[in-house]
């Protein structure tokens, strides 16, 4: 088929599978190829495909939803366990009090005028007012925020553009960040060292003398009339960059622990204040309010701030960071790597390694000799035989020793379920051989160089939880394998690994020169 | 067409008021539910991802609503743009996991809510799930925006960076290797 003629078929069945989806009637037109009543045929069973009907998620996510929408603002929450990196695990659980929904970045619409004394001079888009006006909790609501967990993703979230720090005190780095909508866009980056000091203050009393250490970079859509309340802070116009900003200290400040939800009230004296509440709106155990600094100036219609929670930095400093802000640079696309290959689902079941070896495109490797304790349980094939970059078989092996029984009591459902292959009393060691490089994303590549242990089998751990982990292998031909061990003790894994080998039979040049891109090879 | 197949009735008023109104929020919620949950069960492995994958869609939906220009897109490619980053978010995730993958695929297509009497389309529909994963992650994407999303070539082609003849040229020749998929399928 000629490539007009593939376009032509292209359009007119993209036309045809519209018409299906908007359930109209096809437009007769010229005969087409047999096939293409077959392919519309495989269309119209997609169009007719849902996964969705009846499914409880549809009420059940419907109540979350509007449970949050009622709530006014989301969670200010960390989500410590889905945080990629584990330093950022070590480091919160070092810090174990985390930043914080602070009351004096709240802006709130104003409902009445209120003395303005003279700051109005120096910033034109908010207010910044001693107290507030006695405003309903409605009014008061904080506003969506979006958390994010780098700056970059900021960016696109907002209509201004967005500036980070090229400037930073020593050990100071980047923490965390959200962006909120209402009732303006605002982005708030928090930045601080990675094991911090902590205030703890319980009911106004310190119970710890040691402080957090971090640092707000603040930058909102400045075309907003809010006020912001700033208590008892002592204001002193300064410059940054030039322009008129304000420099205020004795802010007063709220630091909480992380997975709680920020409300703001209104007491009776008019003083407002952003009350910390856990999920149970109780309040939480770790509170800390601390006197802190801040520098606020604007740039075309965006104000910024640069607050120091702690008030540690004085105003040079301060005014180093402030203007040091620069628009954020967009990364590059990424680089996708190639698409990996999807393998058949189920599979089926080889007799020996020969079989293995003889139908593979490429040479596999396997453990031999198979130290104590492990044996080989079954052979699967997947992919095709004429692509070997499709080509992968997994190789079951069972530990078996009773001194690793223990390793299985309490195990609840394995992560990876094998029906009647897991057992009491037995481990298993699913090794993975796969045709070549290409199959597994550029990065793994890089994990399995970097973290090489000796020459001869390049490798990286990937901890996962339930007594699982996986290993990555490059071979001195370059060759890629995936083990994923269940119940093995790691020591035991990499005992075995010893044993990798090039199975009986392979042509051992045969891997360099499928890395080398000769496909098929001779 | 304003690039849905689908289009809500009062769309862009519903929108407009979704984020004062909570009654706004849920019926825009409703409408969509079917079409970014499929969207989002295509391009995912297992039942359970593509619940989580979802209910994040949604609640970046819900946070980012009033950052929705509406001359700058439809609703519809404003919303697959949010359930296109959650999934390829979980894609990125997950390529460092891939051994999950077979598992997944196989255990949880069986274990999705089957009821009584749809014994065969659950068939149906877990042949067709597997014949979708043999497709490359492109194809994918673009025949979960085509025929769950319910987008036009043209919005795909936005959203996907493709031109809107590329869009359904390689529509056309995925939909080609479902069907030889299926046939191999069904002839074994």
């Amino acid at each position: 088929m000629s490539h007009q003629d593939e376009l032509y078929l292209a359009n007119r069945f993209s036309a045809d599978v519209d018409r299906l989806l908007e359930q109209q009637d096809r437009i007769e037109e010229t005969p087409a190829p047999a096939e293409y009543e077959e392919l519309l045929g495989v269309a119209e069973r997609l169009a007719s495909l849902d996964f969705s009907a009846g499914h409880p998620l549809h009420e059940r996510l419907r109540r979350e939803l509007m449970a949050r929408y009622r709530e006014g603002h989301e969670r200010c929450h960390l989500r410590v366990g889905n945080w990629p990196h584990p330093r950022w695990r070590v480091a919160l659980a070092g810090l174990a009090v985390v930043l914080l929904c602070v009351g004096l970045l709240a802006v709130y619409p104003p409902a009445r005028a209120l003395a303005q004394e003279t700051w109005q001079t120096v910033l034109r888009t908010v207010q910044l007012v001693r107290a507030l006006p006695r405003l309903t909790g409605e009014a008061l609501a904080g506003g969506l925020a979006t958390s994010i967990e780098s700056p970059a993703e900021a960016a696109p979230l907002v209509d201004f553009p967005v500036r980070v720090p090229s400037y930073l005190p020593q050990d100071y780095e980047f923490k965390y960040g959200f962006v909120s909508h209402l009732p303006v866009q605002s982005v708030s980056f928090d930045y601080g060292i990675p094991y911090g000091r902590i205030v703890l203050l319980s009911s106004g009393r310190a119970i710890s003398g040691e402080t957090y250490r971090g640092l707000r970079v603040f930058q909102m859509r400045g075309n907003f009339p809010g006020m912001w309340p700033i208590g008892e802070a002592i204001a002193q116009e300064v410059t940054v960059g030039g322009r008129p900003a304000l420099w205020l200290t004795g802010l007063p400040v709220v630091q909480a622990q992380a997975s709680v939800t920020i409300r703001t009230t209104v007491k009776d004296n008019e003083e407002v204040e952003r009350v910390v509440l856990s999920r149970q709106e109780t309040p939480p155990e770790v509170l800390a309010r601390t006197p802190a600094t801040a520098l606020m100036w604007e740039e075309g219609d965006s104000l910024l701030g640069v607050f120091d929670l702690d008030g540690r930095f004085p105003l040079e400093e301060m005014t180093r960071i402030a203007e040091g802000l620069v628009p954020i640079s967009t990364p590059p696309p990424e680089k996708l790597p190639t698409p990996m290959p999807w393998p058949e689902i189920t599979g089926h079941e080889i007799a020996s390694v020969e079989e293995m070896v003889s139908s593979a495109e490429f040479s596999p490797y396997i453990f031999n000799p198979l130290p104590q304790g492990w044996r080989l349980e079954r052979i699967t094939a997947f992919g095709p035989s004429d692509k070997p970059l499709e080509q992968r078989y997994l190789l079951y092996y069972r530990y078996s020793e009773d001194a690793y029984i223990h390793l299985i009591e309490g195990l609840s459902v394995p992560l990876l379920s094998w029906p009647n292959y897991i057992e009491r009393g037995g481990g298993a060691l699913r090794h993975v051989v796969n045709g070549g490089l290409e199959v597994w994303s550029s990065d793994m590549h890089q994990w399995a160089w970097e973290d090489s242990i000796k020459e001869s089998a390049r490798r990286s751990e990937l901890p996962v939880p339930d007594e699982v982990h996986a290993m990555f292998v490059r071979t001195p031909d370059g060759f890629s394998l995936e083990l994923t061990a269940v119940d093995v003790p790691w020591d035991k894994t990499l005992t075995l690994i010893e044993h990798l080998t090039l199975a009986p039979g392979a042509d051992p040049a045969l891997n360099s020169r499928l890395m080398k891109g000769c496909y098929p090879c001779p | 067409m304003d690039g849905t197949v689908a289009v809500l009735t009062n769309e862009l008023a519903l929108v407009a008021r979704a984020t004062a109104e909570p009654a706004a929020f849920a019926a825009i919620y409703d409408h969509y539910f079917p079409r970014v949950y499929n969207y989002v069960r295509y391009r995912v492995q297992g039942a359970e991802t593509a619940d989580d994958v979802t209910a994040q869609v949604f609640e970046r939906a819900l946070v980012s609503i009033s950052s929705y220009r509406p001359e700058r897109a439809p609703f519809a490619a404003w919303l697959f743009a949010i359930a296109r980053n959650a999934v390829n978010d979980h894609l990125r995730v997950q390529r460092r996991r891939r051994w999950l993958s077979l598992e997944v695929l196989r255990d949880r297509a069986s274990a999705e809510p089957q009821p009584e009497g749809v014994a065969i389309h659950s068939e149906t529909r877990v042949e067709l799930l597997a014949a979708v994963a043999s497709l490359s992650d492109r194809e994918r994407d673009l025949i979960a925006l085509k025929f769950a999303a319910g987008l036009t070539n043209r919005r795909i082609a936005e959203l996907a960076g493709l031109s809107e003849s590329n869009v359904g040229v390689i529509l056309y020749r995925a939909i080609r290797k479902l069907r030889d998929y299926l046939t191999g399928n069904e002839g074994t």
